[in-house]
């Protein structure tokens, strides 16, 4: 055992001490973070296109005039792709309702809309009452939104503004006496938090950081060991080689951790973040992570020696699955080839997965996909890295 | 004496080709043994499968009268120091911080203090390895081989590439340690290096043993002649000279006599001189190395 701990101790030693080292796991990341929220933190502000959540518990495919699936048309017709749309939609079942709040909750979405069931046979029991002068409540649309925050509080006035328009067409047009629709707005209680730009790329950062380190600090510093005979020198001796792999790695991954504390301290303290740093799923799971990323390291460091070589490899590696991680932006509207790329991308699970356990929002990829897909990867450089010899005799 | 290694029969092939085609050796102990032979000659491919780094294809080890089947036991493993060809040590850490490291993977071993005082590094205990000169590294890298304090130690090119002062520091460290009882297998290119540190001598070429014993004995039967090199003045004509000599040639400014009884030839020059009147500057005696021995045994140089 106190061979690991050696191996551990000297291997940790020898990072704190390479500034290269400590440049690429501490400070780069540090100051990404820093430039990204300088430069990205009020972008998009301006922007008054809200994302609305749409629920229709109406039935779709009622007889007679369906008045939900017109209401629905006319909110398409201002919403995106149309020209100064000032809506981006999406439509859930009534049954996903709780995940709509959540998702408002959590700054996804800024208000939801649920047209009732009973909505068709109101406007409809309105018109014909107003046609014989009977006076009659409106139907109602309930509009769900947060009253503390800024977006969702406008997002349900411009509902608001976009029924009176309709309201008044209808009278103006079909000389309707009385609104025909009515909001009734609610509030879905305390907002979660208010995720900044702060917020959503600290825990991308922090993934990025731990990939970053993984490579760095593995795949370089093997491939010399390799080439320099000092494998073969730790070889040569009793030393049990998975003690010296045991020790080498947590070397890394206690690095990794003091780069996820310093960059979570960082965010909260200095880029007034509100991200969960304690939380223990997302120190498990950033653990987890940390693991998967090392093993991609070990397979570089494997496969070539020369430091040319391994330079390239890395960044060959880390460039695009950085930028198809969704770590900057948020990723849509991508074409079905890049696609392909970050479904299989584990830093674009490992980034939707931290934001969600930091309490940012909502994973955009079920929590047992973040899971599988780094695993999956982890169980390919295991099988990889078995064929290799690192270690082994030839 | 006591067997420290018996190799019967080794071979190792890398795919197709056969790198060792079948060397026996024994190796006893307290001896310094020279594995000896040109770049690419296999010798790096023994000492590594001796080390336990590489498999060997077929043949018999036994090593501390165990055999060896497979993996270099562990029980071995602490009972041999090893220096590899290549000197490089982990980046950003300190002498004895190396050391310590190496300590941790050993039962039984050395205070690093003592370790560091044998190759006389005791001094440098605090410094990075990038700041030692090339002597001080190998002497370094000696240090991490005793750390389990060995009974063989095996050295691999320990002098390659170092200054002629740094190569004799080593050579001195090497001839301490045999006096202290250990047995050394050390693979070289330098015969000089060989003749002066071996007591037996192994000669491989191409994957093949060519010739094995003491250098005074391989040198005795095929180093070849002697030569004595001397200048006089006046320069004589060719024909005088050929009165001293058969087997005289003048090259440059001095002159070679080849022959196998030294002190018969050093007398007839010296009579010799005295009969013309020369009087005689810069003479010297040119004895047959293990150079010769190679040339003579494989008809090319050492390091051709």
């Amino acid at each position: 055992m106190k061979e690991i701990w050696f191996f551990f101790k000297t291997h940790l030693l020898s990072d704190m001490r390479n500034k290269r080292a400590i440049f690429w796991a501490l400070i780069f990341p540090t100051l990404l973070l820093f430039i990204l929220v300088l430069t990205f933190t009020n972008m998009g502000k301006s922007s008054l296109n809200f994302k609305v959540i749409i629920i229709n518990e109406a039935s779709p495919t009622a007889k007679g005039v369906n008045y939900a699936n017109s209401l629905v048309k006319a909110f398409k017709s201002i919403s995106y792709p149309n020209k100064g749309a000032f809506f981006t939609l999406t439509f859930m079942k009534p049954d996903n309702i709780n995940t709509a709040f959540k998702k408002v909750e959590y700054s996804e979405a800024d208000i939801v809309i649920v047209i009732p069931k009973t909505f068709n046979l109101e406007v409809m029991r309105s018109v014909l009452l107003s046609k014989v002068g009977i006076s009659f409540a409106s139907a109602k649309i309930n509009v769900f939104y947060l009253p503390n925050e800024a977006s969702s509080s406008l997002a349900q006035g411009v509902v608001q503004g976009a029924m009176d328009e309709i309201n008044s067409y209808v009278i103006s047009k079909l000389h309707y006496k009385l609104k025909t629709f009515t909001i009734h707005s609610k509030t879905i209680g305390e907002m979660m938090k208010s995720p900044s730009y702060t917020d959503f790329v600290s825990p991308g950062i922090i993934v990025m950081g731990a990939f970053t380190s993984g490579l760095l600090l593995i795949a370089p510093k093997l491939a010399s060991m390799r080439r320099y005979g000092i494998m073969k020198k730790y070889a040569s001796t009793p030393a049990k080689s998975h003690f010296f792999f045991l020790g080498f790695t947590m070397s890394k991954i206690f690095t990794m951790l003091i780069q996820y504390f310093l960059l979570a301290f960082l965010a909260i303290y200095v880029l007034n973040s509100s991200i969960h740093i304690l939380s223990i799923e997302a120190i498990l799971y950033y653990f987890f992570i940390c693991v998967a990323y090392v093993l991609i390291g070990f397979d570089i460091g494997s496969l070539v020696s020369g430091p040319t070589a391994v330079g390239a490899l890395t960044s060959f590696i880390n460039l695009p699955l950085e930028f198809l991680a969704g770590i900057y932006f948020p990723l849509f509207s991508l074409p079905w080839y890049v696609n392909i790329f970050v479904y299989a991308n584990p830093l674009w699970y490992s980034t939707n997965a931290m934001r969600q356990l930091m309490g940012v929002g909502l994973s955009a990829t079920p929590m047992w996909m973040n899971i599988l897909v780094p695993s999956l990867w982890m169980l390919a450089s295991l099988i990889f890295l078995s064929t290799r010899r690192i270690w082994k005799r030839s | 004496m006591e067997k420290i290694i018996t190799v019967k029969n080794l071979k190792k092939m890398y795919g197709s080709f056969e790198a060792l085609k079948g060397i026996d050796i024994e190796v006893y102990k307290g001896e310094i043994f020279g594995f000896l032979g040109p770049n690419g000659a296999g010798k790096t491919s023994m000492l590594e499968i001796l080390e336990g780094l590489r498999r060997p294809s077929d043949g018999e080890i036994h090593m501390f009268g165990k055999e060896v089947q497979g993996d270099v036991l562990p029980e071995l493993k602490e009972r041999i120091g090893v220096v590899l060809q290549q000197t490089s040590f982990l980046d950003h850490l300190k002498v004895k911080e190396i050391l310590e490291l190496f300590t941790s993977f050993f039962k039984k071993t050395l205070v690093i203090s003592d370790a560091l005082k044998m190759v006389d590094l005791e001094e440098k205990s605090n410094d990075y390895p990038e700041n030692l000169s090339g002597g001080q590294r190998q002497r370094l890298a000696i240090a991490i081989s005793l750390i389990n304090d060995p009974d063989l130690i095996f050295l691999d090119e320990p002098t390659t590439g170092l200054d002629p002062q740094s190569r004799e520091s080593i050579w001195d460290l090497i001839e301490k340690l045999k006096s202290n009882g250990k047995t050394i297998f050390l693979t070289t290119h330098y015969m000089e290096e060989a003749q002066r540190l071996c007591d037996r001598i192994t000669i491989i070429d191409h994957g093949e043993v060519i010739e094995m014993g003491t250098p005074e004995k391989l040198i005795m039967k095929y180093g070849g002649e002697s030569k004595i090199d001397f200048a006089c003045s006046p320069t004589p004509s060719i024909e005088v000279l050929k009165g001293l000599s058969e087997n005289i040639q003048r090259i440059d400014d001095h002159c070679r006599i080849t022959t196998k009884n030294i002190t018969k030839t050093l007398e007839d020059i010296v009579l010799w001189s005295k009969k013309y009147n020369f009087s005689l500057t810069n003479v010297f005696l040119i004895e047959p190395t293990l150079e010769d021995v190679f040339l003579n045994l494989t008809g090319r140089e050492l390091r051709e």
